[in-house]
Protein backbone atom coordinates (compact mmCIF):
# COMPACT_ATOMS: atom_id res chain seq x y z
CA UNK A 1 0.00 0.00 0.00
CA UNK A 2 2.38 2.52 1.23
CA UNK A 3 4.85 1.46 -1.73
CA UNK A 4 1.91 2.01 -4.41
CA UNK A 5 1.27 5.07 -2.72
CA UNK A 6 4.64 6.46 -2.65
CA UNK A 7 4.89 5.40 -6.52
CA UNK A 8 1.94 7.33 -7.44
CA UNK A 9 3.04 10.33 -5.97
CA UNK A 10 6.68 10.10 -8.01
CA UNK A 11 4.33 9.75 -10.86
CA UNK A 12 2.59 12.70 -10.19
CA UNK A 13 5.66 14.60 -9.41
CA UNK A 14 7.25 13.32 -12.47
CA UNK A 15 4.31 14.66 -14.90
CA UNK A 16 4.31 18.16 -12.80
CA UNK A 17 7.81 18.68 -13.66
CA UNK A 18 7.62 17.06 -17.21
CA UNK A 19 4.82 19.57 -17.96
CA UNK A 20 7.14 22.02 -16.34
CA UNK A 21 9.71 22.01 -18.91
CA UNK A 22 7.13 22.31 -21.52
CA UNK A 23 6.54 26.65 -20.66
CA UNK A 24 8.22 29.58 -19.86
CA UNK A 25 7.86 30.15 -15.95
CA UNK A 26 10.25 32.74 -14.04
CA UNK A 27 9.75 30.95 -10.95
CA UNK A 28 11.47 27.87 -12.33
CA UNK A 29 13.87 29.59 -14.33
CA UNK A 30 16.21 26.98 -15.88
CA UNK A 31 19.21 29.21 -15.75
CA UNK A 32 18.91 28.87 -12.16
CA UNK A 33 17.61 25.25 -11.89
CA UNK A 34 21.06 23.81 -11.82
CA UNK A 35 23.19 25.55 -9.07
CA UNK A 36 19.51 25.36 -7.11
CA UNK A 37 18.99 21.64 -7.50
CA UNK A 38 22.83 21.12 -6.45
CA UNK A 39 22.25 22.93 -3.48
CA UNK A 40 19.63 21.10 -2.44
CA UNK A 41 20.98 17.58 -3.16
CA UNK A 42 24.55 18.60 -1.23
CA UNK A 43 22.48 19.75 1.68
CA UNK A 44 20.37 16.75 1.67
CA UNK A 45 23.63 14.48 1.64
CA UNK A 46 24.82 16.50 4.82
CA UNK A 47 22.02 15.90 6.60
CA UNK A 48 21.94 12.15 6.09
CA UNK A 49 25.85 12.20 6.81
CA UNK A 50 25.39 14.35 9.81
CA UNK A 51 22.64 11.58 11.04
CA UNK A 52 24.70 8.76 10.67
CA UNK A 53 27.79 10.12 12.25
CA UNK A 54 25.36 11.15 15.66
CA UNK B 1 44.57 3.48 -19.31
CA UNK B 2 41.59 0.95 -18.61
CA UNK B 3 39.81 0.34 -21.88
CA UNK B 4 37.02 1.39 -20.58
CA UNK B 5 38.60 4.97 -20.03
CA UNK B 6 39.58 4.69 -23.80
CA UNK B 7 35.99 3.97 -24.46
CA UNK B 8 34.25 6.59 -22.62
CA UNK B 9 36.71 9.23 -24.15
CA UNK B 10 36.30 8.28 -27.10
CA UNK B 11 32.77 8.69 -26.49
CA UNK B 12 33.52 12.30 -24.92
CA UNK B 13 35.32 12.87 -28.52
CA UNK B 14 32.06 12.08 -30.54
CA UNK B 15 30.12 14.51 -28.47
CA UNK B 16 32.45 17.12 -28.93
CA UNK B 17 32.26 16.26 -32.72
CA UNK B 18 28.32 16.21 -32.55
CA UNK B 19 28.19 19.05 -30.76
CA UNK B 20 30.64 20.93 -33.43
CA UNK B 21 28.71 19.67 -36.70
CA UNK B 22 25.10 19.60 -35.30
CA UNK B 23 22.47 22.65 -34.55
CA UNK B 24 20.56 20.48 -32.08
CA UNK B 25 17.99 23.54 -31.92
CA UNK B 26 18.03 23.82 -35.57
CA UNK B 27 17.96 20.42 -36.27
CA UNK B 28 14.59 19.49 -33.22
CA UNK B 29 12.77 22.06 -34.61
CA UNK B 30 13.17 21.06 -38.13
CA UNK B 31 10.01 20.36 -40.48
CA UNK B 32 11.62 17.85 -42.47
CA UNK B 33 12.57 15.74 -39.32
CA UNK B 34 8.62 16.91 -37.36
CA UNK B 35 6.82 15.74 -40.54
CA UNK B 36 8.18 12.26 -41.06
CA UNK B 37 9.26 10.96 -37.78
CA UNK B 38 8.19 12.92 -34.86
CA UNK B 39 4.87 13.79 -35.93
CA UNK B 40 1.65 14.23 -33.29
CA UNK B 41 3.92 11.12 -30.74
CA UNK B 42 7.49 11.99 -31.69
CA UNK B 43 7.90 13.90 -28.39
CA UNK B 44 5.95 12.42 -25.84
CA UNK B 45 7.41 9.54 -26.88
CA UNK B 46 10.98 10.96 -26.64
CA UNK B 47 9.81 12.05 -23.32
CA UNK B 48 8.67 8.83 -22.04
CA UNK B 49 12.35 7.39 -23.56
CA UNK B 50 14.04 10.17 -21.42
CA UNK B 51 11.78 9.13 -18.42
CA UNK B 52 12.24 6.19 -18.70
CA UNK B 53 16.24 5.54 -19.52
CA UNK B 54 16.71 8.35 -16.05
CA UNK B 55 14.10 6.41 -13.89
CA UNK B 56 15.58 2.55 -15.02
CA UNK B 57 19.45 4.30 -14.36
CA UNK B 58 18.17 5.41 -11.16
CA UNK B 59 16.60 2.27 -9.74
CA UNK B 60 19.04 0.18 -10.76
CA UNK B 61 21.83 2.08 -8.73
CA UNK B 62 19.44 2.17 -5.63
CA UNK B 63 18.14 -1.28 -6.04
CA UNK B 64 20.43 -3.62 -8.21
CA UNK B 65 23.99 -2.49 -6.89
CA UNK B 66 25.37 -5.37 -7.01
CA UNK B 67 24.10 -6.27 -10.64
CA UNK B 68 25.79 -2.93 -11.82
CA UNK B 69 29.55 -4.23 -10.34
CA UNK B 70 29.42 -7.29 -12.05
CA UNK B 71 28.84 -5.60 -15.19
CA UNK B 72 31.62 -3.33 -14.51
CA UNK B 73 34.04 -6.10 -13.74
CA UNK B 74 32.80 -8.31 -16.83
CA UNK B 75 32.91 -5.74 -19.28
CA UNK B 76 36.36 -4.67 -18.11
CA UNK B 77 37.72 -7.68 -18.09
CA UNK B 78 35.80 -8.62 -22.03
CA UNK B 79 38.68 -7.68 -24.84
CA UNK B 80 38.00 -5.26 -27.10
CA UNK B 81 35.81 -6.09 -30.15
CA UNK B 82 37.86 -3.24 -32.84
CA UNK B 83 34.67 -4.27 -35.17
CA UNK B 84 32.54 -2.96 -33.18
CA UNK B 85 34.73 -0.13 -32.59
CA UNK B 86 35.36 0.38 -36.25
CA UNK B 87 31.28 0.02 -37.37
CA UNK B 88 30.19 2.38 -34.61
CA UNK B 89 32.34 4.78 -35.74
CA UNK B 90 31.58 4.44 -39.32
CA UNK B 91 27.58 5.05 -38.29
CA UNK B 92 28.89 7.88 -36.49
CA UNK B 93 30.91 9.40 -39.32
CA UNK B 94 27.36 8.94 -41.38
CA UNK B 95 25.62 10.71 -38.63
CA UNK B 96 27.30 13.73 -38.44
CA UNK B 97 27.34 14.14 -42.53
CA UNK B 98 23.47 13.56 -42.32
CA UNK B 99 22.55 16.02 -39.19
CA UNK B 100 22.90 19.23 -40.84
CA UNK B 101 21.23 18.19 -44.20
CA UNK B 102 17.61 18.00 -42.18
CA UNK B 103 17.52 21.83 -41.26
CA UNK B 104 20.26 23.17 -44.13
CA UNK B 105 18.17 25.71 -46.44
CA UNK B 106 19.20 24.75 -49.92
CA UNK B 107 19.26 20.58 -48.35
CA UNK B 108 17.87 17.74 -49.99
CA UNK B 109 14.16 17.41 -49.13
CA UNK B 110 14.14 13.38 -49.12
CA UNK B 111 11.25 12.17 -47.12
CA UNK B 112 13.96 8.88 -46.85
CA UNK B 113 16.26 11.22 -44.96
CA UNK B 114 15.04 11.85 -41.39
CA UNK B 115 14.17 8.27 -41.41
CA UNK B 116 17.89 7.31 -41.92
CA UNK B 117 18.61 9.64 -39.41
CA UNK B 118 16.75 8.22 -36.77
CA UNK B 119 17.78 4.92 -38.03
CA UNK B 120 21.19 5.94 -37.83
CA UNK B 121 21.68 7.77 -33.99
CA UNK B 122 19.52 4.40 -33.42
CA UNK B 123 22.68 2.41 -34.73
CA UNK B 124 25.05 4.38 -33.11
CA UNK B 125 23.70 3.94 -29.63
CA UNK B 126 23.46 0.31 -30.09
CA UNK B 127 26.87 -0.16 -31.55
CA UNK B 128 28.31 2.07 -28.76
CA UNK B 129 26.63 0.02 -26.04
CA UNK B 130 28.21 -3.56 -27.89
CA UNK B 131 31.85 -1.78 -28.04
CA UNK B 132 31.50 -0.47 -24.29
CA UNK B 133 30.38 -4.27 -23.38
CA UNK B 134 29.83 -7.69 -25.10
CA UNK B 135 25.29 -8.57 -26.24
CA UNK B 136 26.00 -11.49 -23.52
CA UNK B 137 26.84 -9.45 -20.57
CA UNK B 138 24.20 -6.70 -21.26
CA UNK B 139 21.42 -9.86 -21.26
CA UNK B 140 22.99 -11.12 -18.06
CA UNK B 141 22.50 -7.08 -16.74
CA UNK B 142 19.34 -7.35 -17.96
CA UNK B 143 18.46 -10.30 -16.19
CA UNK B 144 19.48 -9.77 -13.06
CA UNK B 145 17.34 -6.20 -13.19
CA UNK B 146 14.58 -8.32 -12.58
CA UNK B 147 11.05 -5.83 -12.95
CA UNK B 148 13.22 -2.64 -11.95
CA UNK B 149 13.00 -2.21 -15.50
CA UNK B 150 9.01 -2.19 -15.41
CA UNK B 151 9.08 -0.25 -12.24
CA UNK B 152 10.64 2.44 -14.35
CA UNK B 153 8.32 1.94 -17.42
CA UNK B 154 5.38 2.22 -15.79
CA UNK B 155 5.68 5.76 -13.79
CA UNK B 156 7.56 7.07 -17.23
CA UNK B 157 4.52 5.95 -18.85
CA UNK B 158 2.19 7.66 -16.63
CA UNK B 159 4.31 10.82 -16.25
CA UNK B 160 4.15 11.64 -19.66
CA UNK B 161 0.03 10.36 -20.07
CA UNK B 162 -0.20 12.86 -17.11
CA UNK B 163 1.65 15.77 -17.36
CA UNK B 164 -1.16 17.82 -19.18
CA UNK B 165 -3.40 16.90 -16.72
CA UNK B 166 -1.59 19.53 -14.59
CA UNK B 167 -2.97 21.82 -17.23
CA UNK B 168 -6.70 22.26 -15.59
CA UNK B 169 -5.15 22.60 -12.37
CA UNK B 170 -3.43 26.26 -13.45
CA UNK B 171 -6.49 28.70 -13.42
CA UNK B 172 -8.18 27.43 -10.27
CA UNK B 173 -4.47 27.97 -8.72
CA UNK B 174 -3.66 31.65 -9.79
CA UNK B 175 -7.53 32.28 -8.88
CA UNK B 176 -6.09 31.47 -5.45
CA UNK B 177 -2.72 32.85 -5.64
CA UNK B 178 -4.43 35.98 -6.65
CA UNK B 179 -6.59 36.29 -3.91
CA UNK B 180 -4.09 35.31 -1.23
CA UNK B 181 -1.79 38.36 -2.27
CA UNK B 182 -4.17 40.93 -2.01
CA UNK B 183 -4.93 39.45 1.41
CA UNK B 184 -1.51 39.89 1.89
CA UNK B 185 -0.69 43.40 0.97
CA UNK B 186 -3.51 45.30 2.36
CA UNK B 187 -1.92 45.52 5.53
CA UNK B 188 1.10 47.57 3.40
CA UNK B 189 -0.42 49.05 0.61
CA UNK B 190 -3.51 50.87 1.12
CA UNK B 191 -4.52 52.07 -2.42
CA UNK B 192 -4.85 48.34 -4.19
CA UNK B 193 -5.26 48.76 -8.06
CA UNK B 194 -7.45 44.98 -8.45
CA UNK B 195 -8.03 44.15 -11.93
CA UNK B 196 -9.33 40.47 -11.90
CA UNK B 197 -10.39 40.63 -15.71
CA UNK B 198 -6.51 40.53 -16.37
CA UNK B 199 -5.54 39.34 -12.69
CA UNK B 200 -3.33 42.27 -12.10
CA UNK B 201 -2.28 43.78 -8.88
CA UNK B 202 -1.21 47.39 -8.90
CA UNK B 203 -0.11 50.41 -7.11
CA UNK B 204 0.66 53.82 -8.69
CA UNK B 205 4.21 52.86 -8.69
CA UNK B 206 4.33 49.08 -9.73
CA UNK B 207 2.18 46.23 -10.70
CA UNK B 208 2.57 42.52 -10.91
CA UNK B 209 0.23 40.14 -13.15
CA UNK B 210 -0.20 36.72 -11.92
CA UNK B 211 -0.04 34.63 -15.11
CA UNK B 212 -1.15 30.84 -14.43
CA UNK B 213 2.45 30.13 -14.21
CA UNK B 214 2.99 31.89 -11.59
CA UNK B 215 0.65 29.50 -9.43
CA UNK B 216 3.11 28.01 -8.29
CA UNK B 217 2.25 24.44 -9.51
CA UNK B 218 5.42 23.35 -11.19
CA UNK B 219 7.41 23.90 -7.76
CA UNK B 220 4.67 21.81 -5.96
CA UNK B 221 4.87 18.82 -8.78
CA UNK B 222 8.87 19.11 -7.62
CA UNK B 223 8.31 19.21 -4.11
CA UNK B 224 5.87 16.10 -4.74
CA UNK B 225 8.78 14.31 -6.33
CA UNK B 226 11.35 15.52 -4.12
CA UNK B 227 9.24 14.14 -0.98
CA UNK B 228 8.36 11.07 -2.39
CA UNK B 229 12.18 9.99 -2.97
CA UNK B 230 13.34 11.26 0.30
CA UNK B 231 10.61 8.87 2.02
CA UNK B 232 11.22 6.26 -0.07
CA UNK B 233 14.89 6.45 0.26
CA UNK B 234 14.51 6.43 4.41
CA UNK B 235 11.71 4.56 4.78
CA UNK B 236 13.60 2.05 7.12
CA UNK B 237 13.19 5.50 9.38
CA UNK B 238 9.99 6.59 8.96
CA UNK B 239 6.20 5.11 10.21
CA UNK B 240 3.43 4.89 7.44
CA UNK B 241 1.38 6.42 6.64
CA UNK B 242 2.05 8.98 9.56
CA UNK B 243 5.14 10.17 7.01
CA UNK B 244 3.02 10.80 4.33
CA UNK B 245 1.92 13.68 5.96
CA UNK B 246 4.96 15.36 5.10
CA UNK B 247 3.75 15.70 1.27
CA UNK B 248 0.60 17.72 2.25
CA UNK B 249 2.15 19.96 4.46
CA UNK B 250 5.17 20.52 2.28
CA UNK B 251 2.80 21.81 -0.69
CA UNK B 252 0.10 23.76 1.03
CA UNK B 253 3.62 25.46 2.76
CA UNK B 254 5.41 26.03 -0.44
CA UNK B 255 1.68 27.76 -1.93
CA UNK B 256 1.33 30.07 0.94
CA UNK B 257 5.07 30.75 0.31
CA UNK B 258 4.69 31.40 -3.20
CA UNK B 259 1.91 34.24 -2.43
CA UNK B 260 4.27 36.11 -0.16
CA UNK B 261 6.79 36.11 -2.97
CA UNK B 262 4.87 37.79 -5.09
CA UNK B 263 3.33 40.39 -2.25
CA UNK B 264 7.48 40.57 -1.62
CA UNK B 265 7.71 41.06 -5.20
CA UNK B 266 5.25 44.15 -4.98
CA UNK B 267 6.94 45.34 -1.83
CA UNK B 268 10.16 45.30 -3.56
CA UNK B 269 8.94 47.31 -6.74
CA UNK B 270 6.79 50.06 -5.36
CA UNK B 271 9.63 50.44 -2.85
CA UNK B 272 11.07 51.78 -6.14
CA UNK B 273 13.69 48.54 -7.09
CA UNK B 274 12.19 47.76 -9.78
CA UNK B 275 15.31 46.52 -11.33
CA UNK B 276 15.88 44.16 -8.27
CA UNK B 277 11.64 43.01 -8.32
CA UNK B 278 11.87 42.30 -11.50
CA UNK B 279 15.39 40.81 -12.92
CA UNK B 280 16.56 39.68 -9.15
CA UNK B 281 13.97 38.77 -6.37
CA UNK B 282 11.37 37.39 -9.25
CA UNK B 283 13.51 34.45 -10.03
CA UNK B 284 15.49 33.44 -7.65
CA UNK B 285 13.27 33.58 -4.93
CA UNK B 286 11.05 30.77 -6.23
CA UNK B 287 13.79 29.30 -5.75
CA UNK B 288 14.79 29.94 -2.79
CA UNK B 289 11.53 29.08 -1.76
CA UNK B 290 11.55 25.37 -3.03
CA UNK B 291 14.48 25.21 -1.39
CA UNK B 292 13.81 26.09 1.91
CA UNK B 293 10.51 23.71 2.29
CA UNK B 294 12.22 20.76 1.33
CA UNK B 295 15.60 20.96 2.78
CA UNK B 296 13.12 22.25 5.85
CA UNK B 297 10.45 19.41 5.82
CA UNK B 298 13.94 16.78 5.60
CA UNK B 299 15.45 18.53 9.22
CA UNK B 300 12.09 18.30 10.72
CA UNK B 301 10.47 15.40 9.42
CA UNK B 302 13.57 13.29 11.43
CA UNK B 303 12.52 14.93 15.06
CA UNK B 304 8.81 14.57 14.91
CA UNK B 305 8.39 11.57 17.10
CA UNK B 306 5.05 10.24 15.64
CA UNK B 307 6.47 10.12 12.20
CA UNK B 308 9.59 8.06 13.13
CA UNK B 309 10.54 4.86 14.11
CA UNK B 310 13.17 5.49 16.52
CA UNK B 311 13.54 8.70 17.08
CA UNK B 312 16.92 10.53 17.41
CA UNK B 313 18.98 11.20 20.77
CA UNK B 314 19.88 14.42 21.36
CA UNK B 315 22.79 15.83 20.64
CA UNK B 316 24.99 15.04 23.87
CA UNK B 317 24.30 13.51 27.44
CA UNK B 318 22.95 10.04 26.90
CA UNK B 319 22.64 8.55 30.33
CA UNK B 320 24.90 10.99 31.82
CA UNK B 321 27.52 10.15 29.13
CA UNK B 322 29.30 12.59 27.28
CA UNK B 323 29.10 11.01 23.83
CA UNK B 324 32.27 12.64 21.31
CA UNK B 325 30.33 13.73 18.22
CA UNK B 326 32.11 12.38 15.15
CA UNK B 327 32.97 14.93 12.36
CA UNK B 328 30.61 15.02 9.02
CA UNK B 329 32.80 14.37 6.33
CA UNK B 330 30.25 14.80 3.50
CA UNK B 331 30.37 18.51 5.49
CA UNK B 332 34.01 18.92 4.73
CA UNK B 333 33.97 17.84 1.43
CA UNK B 334 30.77 19.59 0.18
CA UNK B 335 30.49 22.57 2.59
CA UNK B 336 32.56 25.22 0.68
CA UNK B 337 30.56 24.55 -2.61
CA UNK B 338 27.08 24.75 -1.28
CA UNK B 339 27.99 27.49 0.89
CA UNK B 340 29.16 29.41 -2.83
CA UNK B 341 26.21 28.19 -4.12
CA UNK B 342 23.79 29.25 -0.99
CA UNK B 343 25.21 32.98 -1.49
CA UNK B 344 25.27 32.83 -5.21
CA UNK B 345 21.00 32.60 -4.82
CA UNK B 346 21.14 35.18 -2.15
CA UNK B 347 23.24 37.72 -4.58
CA UNK B 348 21.08 37.47 -6.88
CA UNK B 349 17.65 37.50 -5.59
CA UNK B 350 19.48 41.07 -4.36
CA UNK B 351 20.47 42.77 -7.26
CA UNK B 352 18.85 43.30 -10.10
CA UNK B 353 20.88 43.46 -13.95
CA UNK B 354 24.38 42.94 -12.61
CA UNK B 355 25.59 40.95 -9.90
CA UNK B 356 26.89 43.71 -7.47
CA UNK B 357 26.83 41.12 -4.20
CA UNK B 358 29.25 38.81 -6.27
CA UNK B 359 31.69 39.07 -3.00
CA UNK B 360 29.20 37.26 -0.71
CA UNK B 361 30.32 33.83 -1.96
CA UNK B 362 33.95 34.74 -0.77
CA UNK B 363 32.40 35.40 2.96
CA UNK B 364 30.30 32.06 2.28
CA UNK B 365 33.10 29.90 1.57
CA UNK B 366 35.47 31.38 4.00
CA UNK B 367 33.44 31.09 6.69
CA UNK B 368 33.04 27.55 6.32
CA UNK B 369 36.45 26.62 5.31
CA UNK B 370 37.52 28.44 8.83
CA UNK B 371 34.62 25.82 10.55
CA UNK B 372 36.05 22.79 9.79
CA UNK B 373 39.88 24.47 9.58
CA UNK B 374 41.26 21.20 11.76
CA UNK B 375 40.13 18.99 8.95
CA UNK B 376 41.46 21.06 6.03
CA UNK B 377 44.82 20.91 7.97
CA UNK B 378 44.93 17.60 8.29
CA UNK B 379 44.48 16.88 4.46
CA UNK B 380 47.25 16.35 2.17
CA UNK B 381 47.87 19.41 -0.23
CA UNK B 382 50.65 18.65 -1.73
CA UNK B 383 51.29 19.04 -5.61
CA UNK B 384 53.40 18.96 -8.63
CA UNK B 385 54.18 20.77 -11.81
CA UNK B 386 51.59 18.49 -13.32
CA UNK B 387 48.50 20.60 -11.61
CA UNK B 388 49.54 24.27 -13.58
CA UNK B 389 50.58 22.42 -16.41
CA UNK B 390 47.15 20.36 -16.55
CA UNK B 391 45.63 24.03 -15.77
CA UNK B 392 46.96 25.77 -18.91
CA UNK B 393 45.78 22.68 -21.07
CA UNK B 394 42.40 23.01 -19.76
CA UNK B 395 42.61 26.66 -20.35
CA UNK B 396 43.72 26.12 -24.03
CA UNK B 397 40.67 23.65 -24.70
CA UNK B 398 38.37 25.96 -23.06
CA UNK B 399 39.41 28.84 -25.35
CA UNK B 400 39.47 26.65 -28.58
CA UNK B 401 35.60 25.47 -27.84
CA UNK B 402 34.85 28.77 -26.96
CA UNK B 403 35.26 30.30 -30.43
CA UNK B 404 34.17 26.91 -32.02
CA UNK B 405 31.00 27.15 -30.72
CA UNK B 406 30.18 30.64 -29.79
CA UNK B 407 32.93 32.49 -31.56
CA UNK B 408 34.76 35.40 -30.78
CA UNK B 409 34.44 35.96 -26.78
CA UNK B 410 35.34 39.42 -26.65
CA UNK B 411 32.88 41.87 -25.30
CA UNK B 412 32.08 44.65 -23.43
CA UNK B 413 32.42 45.04 -19.87
CA UNK B 414 28.75 45.06 -18.22
CA UNK B 415 27.41 48.59 -18.25
CA UNK B 416 26.91 48.84 -14.97
CA UNK B 417 30.81 47.71 -14.64
CA UNK B 418 31.86 50.50 -16.81
CA UNK B 419 29.80 53.36 -15.46
CA UNK B 420 30.74 52.95 -11.54
CA UNK B 421 32.95 54.69 -9.79
CA UNK B 422 36.98 53.11 -10.24
CA UNK B 423 36.92 52.31 -6.54
CA UNK B 424 33.42 49.95 -6.85
CA UNK B 425 34.58 48.75 -10.00
CA UNK B 426 38.17 47.55 -9.13
CA UNK B 427 36.92 45.86 -6.08
CA UNK B 428 34.67 44.61 -7.91
CA UNK B 429 36.99 43.13 -10.77
CA UNK B 430 39.41 42.07 -7.38
CA UNK B 431 36.72 39.93 -5.70
CA UNK B 432 35.53 38.39 -9.07
CA UNK B 433 39.20 37.43 -9.69
CA UNK B 434 39.49 36.15 -6.43
CA UNK B 435 36.66 33.79 -5.99
CA UNK B 436 37.72 32.43 -9.45
CA UNK B 437 40.89 31.75 -9.03
CA UNK B 438 41.16 30.62 -4.88
CA UNK B 439 37.63 30.04 -4.03
CA UNK B 440 35.87 28.12 -6.45
CA UNK B 441 38.65 25.61 -7.49
CA UNK B 442 38.87 24.96 -3.92
CA UNK B 443 35.40 24.50 -3.48
CA UNK B 444 34.17 22.71 -6.33
CA UNK B 445 38.17 20.07 -6.28
CA UNK B 446 36.93 19.44 -2.26
CA UNK B 447 33.30 18.55 -3.90
CA UNK B 448 33.73 17.35 -7.17
CA UNK B 449 36.72 15.34 -6.88
CA UNK B 450 37.55 14.49 -3.15
CA UNK B 451 34.02 13.64 -2.95
CA UNK B 452 31.83 12.88 -5.78
CA UNK B 453 34.70 10.95 -7.26
CA UNK B 454 35.37 8.46 -4.54
CA UNK B 455 31.55 8.39 -3.52
CA UNK B 456 29.91 7.79 -6.78
CA UNK B 457 33.03 4.75 -6.17
CA UNK B 458 31.92 3.33 -3.18
CA UNK B 459 30.13 4.84 0.15
CA UNK B 460 33.26 4.42 2.48
CA UNK B 461 34.68 7.33 0.23
CA UNK B 462 36.95 8.77 3.02
CA UNK B 463 39.14 5.54 2.83
CA UNK B 464 39.37 5.25 -0.92
CA UNK B 465 42.32 5.80 -2.69
CA UNK B 466 41.37 8.24 -5.61
CA UNK B 467 43.75 6.13 -7.74
CA UNK B 468 41.18 3.26 -7.22
CA UNK B 469 38.12 5.31 -8.78
CA UNK B 470 35.91 3.46 -11.21
CA UNK B 471 35.75 5.02 -14.87
CA UNK B 472 31.95 5.17 -14.42
CA UNK B 473 32.42 7.44 -11.72
CA UNK B 474 34.72 9.44 -13.55
CA UNK B 475 32.32 9.92 -16.18
CA UNK B 476 29.40 10.57 -14.02
CA UNK B 477 31.16 13.50 -11.87
CA UNK B 478 32.76 14.64 -15.01
CA UNK B 479 29.58 15.27 -16.80
CA UNK B 480 27.91 16.31 -13.25
CA UNK B 481 30.58 19.33 -13.04
CA UNK B 482 30.20 20.21 -17.00
CA UNK B 483 26.48 20.34 -16.30
CA UNK B 484 27.46 23.03 -13.57
CA UNK B 485 29.01 24.94 -15.88
CA UNK B 486 25.69 25.63 -18.04
CA UNK B 487 25.85 26.45 -22.16
CA UNK B 488 29.71 25.45 -21.66
CA UNK B 489 28.82 22.23 -20.38
CA UNK B 490 31.36 20.14 -22.57
CA UNK B 491 33.84 22.24 -22.00
CA UNK B 492 33.16 21.70 -18.32
CA UNK B 493 32.97 17.85 -18.62
CA UNK B 494 36.13 17.75 -20.57
CA UNK B 495 37.82 19.79 -17.46
CA UNK B 496 36.50 17.64 -15.46
CA UNK B 497 37.84 14.34 -16.59
CA UNK B 498 41.12 16.17 -16.91
CA UNK B 499 40.92 17.55 -13.32
CA UNK B 500 40.04 13.67 -12.04
CA UNK B 501 43.28 12.22 -14.44
CA UNK B 502 45.35 14.73 -12.39
CA UNK B 503 43.68 13.69 -9.01
CA UNK B 504 43.76 9.83 -9.53
CA UNK B 505 47.22 9.82 -10.38
CA UNK B 506 48.60 10.18 -6.96
CA UNK B 507 46.03 10.93 -4.89
CA UNK B 508 46.77 14.54 -4.80
CA UNK B 509 43.88 16.73 -4.58
CA UNK B 510 46.55 19.63 -4.72
CA UNK B 511 46.98 18.93 -8.34
CA UNK B 512 43.49 19.00 -9.45
CA UNK B 513 43.09 22.18 -7.20
CA UNK B 514 45.94 24.23 -8.99
CA UNK B 515 45.57 23.00 -12.49
CA UNK B 516 41.93 24.50 -11.76
CA UNK B 517 43.31 27.30 -10.05
CA UNK B 518 45.40 27.73 -12.88
CA UNK B 519 42.85 27.21 -15.64
CA UNK B 520 40.68 29.97 -13.97
CA UNK B 521 43.86 32.25 -13.54
CA UNK B 522 44.38 32.20 -16.94
CA UNK B 523 40.93 33.04 -17.88
CA UNK B 524 40.72 36.04 -15.52
CA UNK B 525 43.80 37.25 -17.14
CA UNK B 526 42.03 36.90 -21.09
CA UNK B 527 39.36 38.70 -19.11
CA UNK B 528 41.29 41.58 -18.03
CA UNK B 529 43.79 41.73 -20.76
CA UNK B 530 41.96 40.92 -23.98
CA UNK B 531 38.52 42.16 -23.26
CA UNK B 532 36.90 38.41 -23.63
CA UNK B 533 33.78 39.51 -21.11
CA UNK B 534 31.63 36.67 -22.37
CA UNK B 535 34.00 34.42 -20.74
CA UNK B 536 32.70 35.98 -16.89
Amino acid sequence: MVRSITLALVVLGSAAFAFAGNISSPEIDATSATGAVALLSGAVLVLRARRRTR
Amino acid sequence: MPRLLILFLVFAAELVAISLSVDGQNLVSSPLLTAQVLGVWGMPAIRFLVSFAVMGCALMYLMRREALNTFRRDASQSPTQPRRVLLHLTLFGALMLLGPRLYAVNGAKSAALPVAFVLLGIGVLFTGLAALAPVRIWLRLAKSAGATWLYAAIPALATVLLSAAWRSLWKPASLATFTLVQWMLRPFLGHLIIQPDRMRIATARFGVIISPQCSGLEGMGLLILFGSLWLWLNRKEFRFPHALLFIPVGLVTLFVLNSVRIAALMLIGNAGARDIAANGFHSQAGWIAFNGVAFGLCLVSGRVSWMVRTAQQPDQAIAGTQVPELVNNVAVYLGPFLAILAAGMLARSLTGGFEWLYPLRIAAAAAVLFSYLPEYRAMNWTWTWRGPAGGLVVFAAWIAMEFALSGQPAGAAPSALQFAAPTARWTWIAARAFTAILAVPLAEELAFRGYLLRRLTTSDFGHLNPARSTVLALAGSSVLFGVMHGERWLAGTLAGILYSLLYRRKGQLGDAILAHATTNAAIAAAVLLFGWWKLW
